[in-house]
């Protein structure tokens, strides 16, 4: 049996840009020239950004980049989906919705208003991840995406095997490193509401290591305890508003962050009640 | 993608332009034009990009996260949008930051600015004019050049996560401060590098220079900050090349915003009638006289003169722009002596806006925040939104002195003019 890793054959590789900042791309770009042995695994036969190519020829590994926010978003996704064998959420964004999913929480038509004298003529829609309407292989989470787990991936996909699933929280990975704990030992709005025991890790605590508290970017961790982070959070006297808003930045749309910004909309979930008795 | 159109008896011959995804640039748009002998029948510059409202979704959101949110505008100069929107919210809710902070400020904006420039010369431009559709036969077949790229690029982004966390989406910077400030050692260590670059920054003006340009004279405004010490990056007045020079608190007296119905940019213009060109060849234009010593040099021996009308030179103003940028971190870092500071804020309500040099031109950034620190409005203008209503003008001025072509290389030669200015579609449909 001749499988991928056992062929010369470079995998046919195609990426696309839905609704975000192009910054997943672009990271990609960064990657070139520092890891050209893995990169030399793909084909890039589609990839605006780098090559002035038009999409002409098959491919079986998509890179899907940023939410879905256009009608037309739907019909295309579900074109790449029916052609590549391995679909991979690229970013935040295509994972989670990402930022432009914050408008997700608001009356669509009020903040269309605010930014178009006619919001009639611009196509959109609710912003969504791309696994609302396709089945996805893969995830690659963070905003921007992480180098390693990016190559870890590659390399996987390569050589026919089931790349290396994150389960664990942010808090492990700082632990491992040793940083001081932000959430315990600082102060602020600002400095210290770290969402790092519920978000899943493999950023390889980039933001903590710097002093600066997690913002969730890379979505929920698996079953991860939601009512003791909102109750942490307001030990540390932090109002609804702050704990709805932090939940709501980068996964707001995901079935655990939704349950922890409803602190704010919901004030008669249960466990949020448990403590004040 | 190109289709001919077959020469109907009677009528002349017609030339159809058509790009529906423009490569090489940051997100999405497409142009389309129709071109007879020597007159331009259609042009639509078409900005598909899909809308992402965030000056809508803003509006409800705390003081303390807009810089984090906004800078997910652009994912080529996320450090731009983070510092004009903290000053723009730090002016409207009466917060003073130290002088630590604004250097810090400075030199991480100027990094990004040396490592954006590298990137579109050499990833999105340069392959134009050396016969490639992309960066990666570059890799094989001018290891040099490739070489050269990669030592810059490498060097202006650590300077970048030294300050910043991270390349790509710093994230060290908060509200008013940072979260930590490095030692000063290692500021030395990345001043030394940025020196080791210097002559790879050199050679690049002089690579540029040599790359084939086409002869074309558009008389645009070009509008930019002008700084009175510094080269402007982080403020400074607003001035054009037709007599404006205001504060940037008058920012909205002079530039007006309309949607249009083909694109979802929406097209600027000044005092209601001029487009203008914002970017690295305004800025030169207008602050010639403040760029270091080194980049004036360089800019002498290349027979580079200001004011400069060539849009296709936007390019080299760029390369020169990264010896200048890499100067000024160098002085900056030479002078800074890092200090902790501990900074107690009280904040009041109120609206202010600021204007900034993204490395793509003039950045414009307002909010109103409520006494709760809620933002109740913002206002972004992005320099690719400055340059759209420009960018079209020039292709209708390119159009018919190259109408003789054939389509494909009409094609290639509005692409360049695109890339040229460097375009961020992302930013410009915010």
């Amino acid at each position: 049996m001749t499988t991928r890793a056992n062929s010369n054959r470079k995998i046919k590789t195609a990426v696309f840009k839905f609704t975000c900042c192009a910054g997943c791309q672009f990271a990609l770009l960064h990657f070139f020239d520092q890891q050209v042995e893995t990169l030399e695994l793909l084909d890039f036969v589609y990839f605006k950004m780098a090559r002035r190519k038009e999409l002409d020829e098959p491919y079986e590994l998509a890179f899907i980049e940023g939410g879905v926010s256009t009608p037309e978003h739907i019909d295309q996704l579900k074109a790449i989906r029916k052609q590549a064998k391995t679909l991979v959420a690229f970013g935040a964004c295509a994972a989670h919705g990402g930022v432009p999913a914050i408008k997700d929480w608001q009356t669509e038509r009020a903040v269309e208003e605010r930014v178009y004298p006619d919001p009639l003529v611009v196509s959109s829609m609710k912003v969504s991840p791309v696994d609302e309407f396709v089945k996805v292989d893969h995830y690659l989470r963070g905003c921007p995406i992480d180098e390693v787990e990016f190559m870890e991936m590659i390399r996987s996909i390569a050589a026919d095997k089931r790349p290396y699933v994150r389960e664990h929280p942010v808090c492990l990975e700082c632990k491992l490193k040793n940083n001081v704990c932000i959430l315990l030992m600082r102060e602020g709005v600002q400095e210290s509401m770290c969402l790092g025991p519920v978000t899943r890790g493999g950023c390889r605590v980039v933001c903590t290591s710097n002093m600066r508290a997690c913002f969730g970017c890379r979505g929920p961790m698996s079953n991860p305890n939601i009512p003791e982070m909102v109750r942490t959070f307001k030990g540390k006297g932090f109002s609804d508003r702050d704990i709805e808003m932090r939940f709501t930045e980068y996964a707001g749309l995901s079935a655990e962050f939704r349950e922890g910004a409803r602190a704010y909309y919901e004030r008669k979930a249960p466990y949020y009640k448990r403590k004040a008795a | 993608m190109k289709e001919k159109r077959r020469i109907i008896s009677g009528k002349p011959l017609e030339k159809q332009i058509k790009v529906d995804y423009i490569a090489r640039t940051e997100g999405e748009a497409g142009i389309y034009a129709l071109v007879s002998d020597s007159e331009v029948k259609e042009l639509k510059f078409n900005i598909w990009e899909p809308a992402r409202f965030f000056e809508g979704f803003l509006v409800g959101r705390m003081y303390y996260e807009v810089h984090d949110l906004v800078s997910r505008i652009c994912g080529i100069c996320p450090i731009s949008h983070m510092t004009t929107a903290l000053r723009a919210l730090e002016k409207a809710t009466g917060i003073a930051i130290s002088e630590q902070t604004r250097t810090l400020r400075r030199i991480l904006t100027q990094s990004q600015i040396v490592s954006s420039h590298i990137i579109h010369l050499y990833m999105l431009s340069a392959p134009d004019y050396m016969g490639y559709d992309s960066i990666i036969p570059v890799i094989s077949e001018h290891p040099d050049i490739f070489k050269r790229y990669y030592r810059m690029k490498t060097a202006a982004n650590k300077l970048s996560t030294l300050i910043g966390g991270r390349a790509l989406h710093t994230m060290s910077v908060l509200f008013g401060k940072f979260t930590r400030i490095p030692p000063r050692k290692e500021f030395l260590n990345v001043a030394d590098e940025l020196r080791g670059i210097k002559d790879d920054a050199l050679e690049t003006v002089r690579f540029i220079s040599r790359l084939p340009v086409p002869e074309f004279h558009s008389e645009n405004i070009y509008a930019s900050l002008k700084g009175s010490d510094f080269y402007p990056i982080n403020e400074g007045r607003l001035a054009s090349t037709s007599g404006l020079d205001v504060s940037e608190d008058e920012y909205r007296d002079h530039f007006t915003e309309q949607q249009l119905l083909y694109t979802n940019s929406k097209y600027s213009t000044l005092d209601g009638k001029d487009s203008f060109m914002v970017g690295a060849l305004a800025r030169i234009n207008q602050n010639f006289d403040l760029l270091s010593d080194d980049a004036r040099a360089i800019a002498a021996e290349i027979g580079f003169s200001v004011p400069n009308y060539n849009p296709y030179l936007n390019n080299l103003a760029q390369a020169i722009e990264i010896v200048n940028g890499i100067d000024d971190c160098i002085g900056l870092i030479d002078a800074f002596y890092p200090q902790e500071e501990k900074q107690v804020f009280s904040m009041k309500e109120g609206e202010g806006g600021a204007i900034t040099e993204a490395p793509r031109g003039l950045l414009y950034h307002f909010y109103r925040v409520s006494k709760d620190g809620v933002i109740e409005k913002a206002d972004i203008v992005t320099p690719t939104a400055h340059n759209a209503s420009n960018l079209e003008k020039d292709l209708n001025l390119l159009l018919p002195t190259i109408s003789h072509l054939d389509e494909g290389e009409i094609t290639m030669r509005c692409e360049e003019l695109i890339r040229a200015y460097d375009p961020c579609f992302s930013c410009s449909v915010h």
